[in-house]
């Protein structure tokens, strides 16, 4: 700029004059009053831009939360069960689960009869589709169909009804059944009929059927677990015996007798268990009730398959609510059944929680100790940056990777020659030979490992070095420096990435699918029996769990509320583990850092 | 630096007299005033120079700090005081690049030799440092951290050494109620006391401050003051300190550092009233920079 020429100088006290009336740019005076937020970001469109992006991402994840939400929180309600009439003369009874438009095919409609095709084509002149509705019609021995597609113009004038009469069993097979009930059978003799008082015996005898049940899956699963479990040492320590002395020694043959023996014995005690069982399921068999469908078939069930049964359209708001408080009850303190599309998801639960603590316990010992060693320990130089690049690409490979990784390492190596020296009496079957909950748990902790280090190498770097000198200078070693000072100030900044590990473990699915993970676990990790943790145990999954509902089911539809629920559940667990985490870090935070600062 | 150099030298200015001055000073010292001389030394630095890299900061200094007696180190900021306090308990080990040449003695003792054990010599001069660092612990934690760390377990000896050493840092009156609560919560006054309770609850031979009052009120400067007081004739104080007031009030001899030299070193009423160099004239009338 030259001073000596006057336009240039007046060009520059324009420009300068134009820049400092930029806060009273006329535009910012038309800012719609109120709105000092917008005013706020008045040219600045950057700000524009990131509250944009925060909210569109704010909402998707608002959306999807509440949708499963939702759909997870109305999947145990009881709904009214419809009776339908048909023009073709059917009747079709059920639950309504959703409805839809659609326009049927051309063929489809040319194959209907006379009278439908007559009423499809004016509905969709008029409307331009057809309205049909999936209901759940149960029955399925004698249907052959859990669900059916009803359209609009199959009902005859359009009518429903609520039958008030009717009733829905949950079984603990085939799914739902909807019937009248017609009459109550004790030991083959109809001692009630008509539905009340049907409905009176039912209520009364359904409690008793129901414990003996219980009874019934305890002599099965306890007693006999137990003899099988004997059974299986007994000749497990003859193997051992055969395994040390080679199977022609003397011992041998003395092992195996004593194994016969034993196996005799306990064949005769499973003999009375079984003998027991089969009292209790007779026992269990005298009572059933007789239902009608609505389309006039009869049917006969026996009381102790039924595991709840209610009159729905009879029930009032607190009926309904407690059918629902039932449902939800079960679905999270019981045990699925029917391929796992009806009942509970206990296991489940228990498999998820335990294994994303043995997960955190697995995980933050290394992680810490790796992010002490490179932040305090280890000379900065090239070895130092290529095991902190080497770590962070660790955090982006796919976890499926892991899982094989898992698989291979923990599974078939180290696991295997576990077996090979501890329980080689029971090879060729493996025990930590295969996926089990401690193979899969360290998987996900060598997946997680790199969010500790980095976390805790963020938290250790951010401790003040002057806090350091004053420990040293007090004459502490490294070590005493490291553990009473630097550790405890770094706790939460290490809290924080043990809460994005397990958030990020207890969400993974593709990994624990290859290191133990399955579809139906037969015992939990953790039981009665010595030594209590099975740690080679396979075990279940929320995640998984969805994913096996969702698309591996054979009954789609009757898993889909399940799919809901199973993932609100997950996210609910992970919420609280978050949360009990980042308890622990406040408490932490007010105990080291004081309120100051 | 080089930018100074490749400038034509200037003359008639103030800087430049000073420079002058400088470099006439600079044949002469170190000035060791003979008084110094007839202390008995617990520190003698022995011609010793310091180097971050490839920058030398300290330039063959040689002094002995007298047992017993609070010496004061003052200079203009960046001529090397912290360096030098900090290679007393060898806390600029810590630091990568470090090189040292000549020798600092402690009782007669090299502390560079390798029989030297770094964590013993640390324990035996406690440093307070310019701002102060509590740990992230109660207060009580804070000042028996010394013990803790020599495996001490016996409480009451804890508690004892507690109450003694936050009384001689004139902070007890104000804590004792909350001994247990995070050191943290404290004023930047009490913490700075409080790093010095932790200094002498290790009971060492010797206490180096430096600047342990710059962050603070001159009410809390007068507390920690009189403390220092307290201090003198148990252990041996070296203060670094900019403000020659505090360093006239505190101390018993004063070393004046100049761009990495010793200039002056005497004691401190003979050096504040009758100093031997032009430059430390300038310096502590704050004819200076
Ligand atoms: N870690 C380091 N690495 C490199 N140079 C350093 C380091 N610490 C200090 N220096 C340099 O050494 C010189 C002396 O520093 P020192 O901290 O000893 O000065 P000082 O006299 O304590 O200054 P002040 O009064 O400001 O604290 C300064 O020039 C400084 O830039
Ligand atoms: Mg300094």
């Amino acid at each position: 700029m030259d001073p000596g020429n006057p336009v240039d100088s007046q060009a520059v006290a324009h420009r300068l004059a134009s820049v400092y009336d930029q806060p009273e740019h006329p535009a910012s005076a038309r800012v719609v009053r109120g709105a000092a937020w917008i005013a706020a970001a008045y040219n600045e469109p950057g700000l524009w831009l990131m509250g944009g992006a925060l909210l569109i991402a704010l909402g998707m994840v608002t959306v999807l939360l509440g949708y499963i939400a939702i759909e997870g929180l109305l999947a145990f309600w009881p709904r009214e069960v419809v009776s339908l009439q048909l023009e073709t003369g059917e009747v079709v009874c059920g639950e309504i689960v959703r409805s839809e438009r659609y326009v049927p095919e051309k063929q489809a409609l040319n194959e209907l009869p006379e009278v439908l095709k007559e009423r499809a084509f004016q509905a969709i002149r008029q409307q331009g589709a057809v309205r049909r509705y999936l209901v759940r019609i149960g029955n399925y021995e004698l249907t052959g169909e859990h669900f059916r597609w009803v359209s609009e113009f199959e009902i005859a004038g359009a009518s429903r009804n609520l039958p008030s009469d009717i009733a829905v069993f949950e079984r603990r097979a085939w799914g739902r059944f909807y019937g009248f009930p017609a009459a109550f059978v004790v030991d083959g003799k109809i001692v009630a009929e008509g539905v009340a008082q049907v409905w009176q015996e039912f209520e009364r005898a359904h409690p008793q059927v129901l414990s003996l049940w219980g009874e019934l899956r305890r002599l099965e699963r306890v007693d006999l677990g137990r003899i099988n479990r004997r059974m299986e040492e007994a000749r497990l320590s003859c193997r051992e015996v055969e395994l040390r002395y080679g199977e022609d020694s003397a011992e041998a043959d003395e092992a195996r007798r004593r194994w016969q023996a034993e196996q005799a014995a306990l064949e005769a005690q499973a003999a009375t268990v079984e003998a027991k069982i089969t009292k209790l399921r007779e026992e269990i068999g005298r009572w059933a009730i007789q239902v009608k469908t609505a389309d006039g078939k009869e049917a006969s069930l026996p009381v102790g398959e039924i595991v709840r049964a209610y009159l729905p359209n009879r029930l009032n708001w607190w009926g309904k609510f407690r059918v629902y408080l039932a449902r939800l009850w079960e679905f999270v303190s019981d045990e699925p059944r029917e391929a796992n599309s009806e009942g509970g998801v206990f296991p489940a639960i228990f498999g998820t929680v335990l294994m994303t603590l043995l997960m955190a316990l697995g995980v933050a010992p290394f992680g810490v100790v790796a992010a002490i060693y490179l932040r305090e320990y280890a000379k900065a130089g090239l070895v130092v940056s290529a095991v902190r690049i080497a770590v962070n690409n660790l955090a982006g490979v796919p976890s499926i990777v892991f899982g094989v990784f898992g698989l291979g390492f923990f599974c078939y190596t180290v696991g295997a020659s576990i077996d090979q020296l501890f329980y080689a009496a029971r090879l060729p079957s493996p025990t930590f030979g295969s996926g089990g909950i401690l193979w899969a748990s360290l998987t996900l902790a060598l997946l997680t490992l790199p969010v500790v280090i980095v976390a805790t190498e963020e938290a250790l770097a951010a401790v003040p070095n002057s806090v350091r000198e004053g420990s040293l200078a007090c004459g502490a070693t490294k070590w005493q420096t490291i553990r009473r000072v630097v550790l405890p100030q770094a706790m939460p900044g290490v809290l924080t990435g043990m809460i994005l590990a397990m958030a990020r473990g207890a969400g993974e699915v593709a990994p624990l699918m290859l290191v133990g993970v399955v579809k139906l676990a037969p015992e939990l990790p953790v039981d009665g029996e010595f030594p209590f943790f099975h740690p080679e145990r396979s075990f279940m999954h929320l995640g998984f769990h969805i994913y096996d509902l969702g698309f591996q089911s054979q009954n789609a539809e009757a898993a889909r509320p399940m799919v809901f629920a199973t993932a609100l559940l997950l996210v609910l667990i992970i919420f609280t583990l978050n949360l009990a985490a980042i308890y622990l870090r406040a408490r932490l935070r007010r105990r080291f850092l004081g309120a100051r600062f | 630096m080089s930018h100074a150099s490749t400038r034509p030298p200037e003359t008639g200015s103030w800087e430049a007299l000073q420079r002058e001055l400088f470099e006439e000073d600079l044949k002469h010292a170190p000035v060791i005033h003979p008084a110094v001389l007839k202390e008995s030394p617990i520190i003698e630095v022995d011609n010793f120079s310091l180097w971050y890299g490839t920058k030398q900061v300290l330039y063959n200094i040689t002094m002995a700090i007298p047992r017993g007696k609070v010496t004061a180190i003052i200079g203009p900021s960046g001529c090397g005081k912290s360096s030098l306090i900090r290679s007393f308990n060898r806390m600029n080990d810590l630091l990568d690049g470090v090189r040292y040449e000549g020798d600092i003695r402690v009782d007669g003792q090299s502390i560079f030799s390798p029989s030297q054990d770094v964590i013993e010599l640390r324990k035996r001069m406690g440093m307070v440092f310019q701002k102060p660092n509590p740990f992230p612990m109660s207060v009580f934690e804070n000042v028996v951290y010394p013990l803790r760390i020599d495996g001490v377990r016996n409480r009451a000896v804890m508690e004892q050494v507690c109450r003694r050493t936050l009384e001689a840092a004139a902070l007890w009156e104000e804590v004792y109620d909350r001994l247990h609560k995070s050191a943290l919560e404290l004023s930047g006054g009490q913490q700075q006391r409080l790093c010095i309770a932790r200094a002498i609850a290790g009971d060492p031979e010797v206490l180096l401050l430096d600047e342990p009052c710059s962050a603070l009120d001159p009410v809390a400067t007068a507390k920690i003051e009189d403390l220092f007081d307290s201090l003198a004739g148990r252990y041996t104080l070296v203060i670094v300190t900019h403000n020659m007031q505090q360093a006239s009030r505190v101390s018993d001899f004063t070393a004046l550092l100049y761009m990495g030299r010793l200039l002056e070193f005497g004691p401190t009423v003979e050096v504040f009233s009758r100093p031997k160099l032009r430059t430390t004239e300038a310096y502590i009338t704050g004819r200076f920079g």
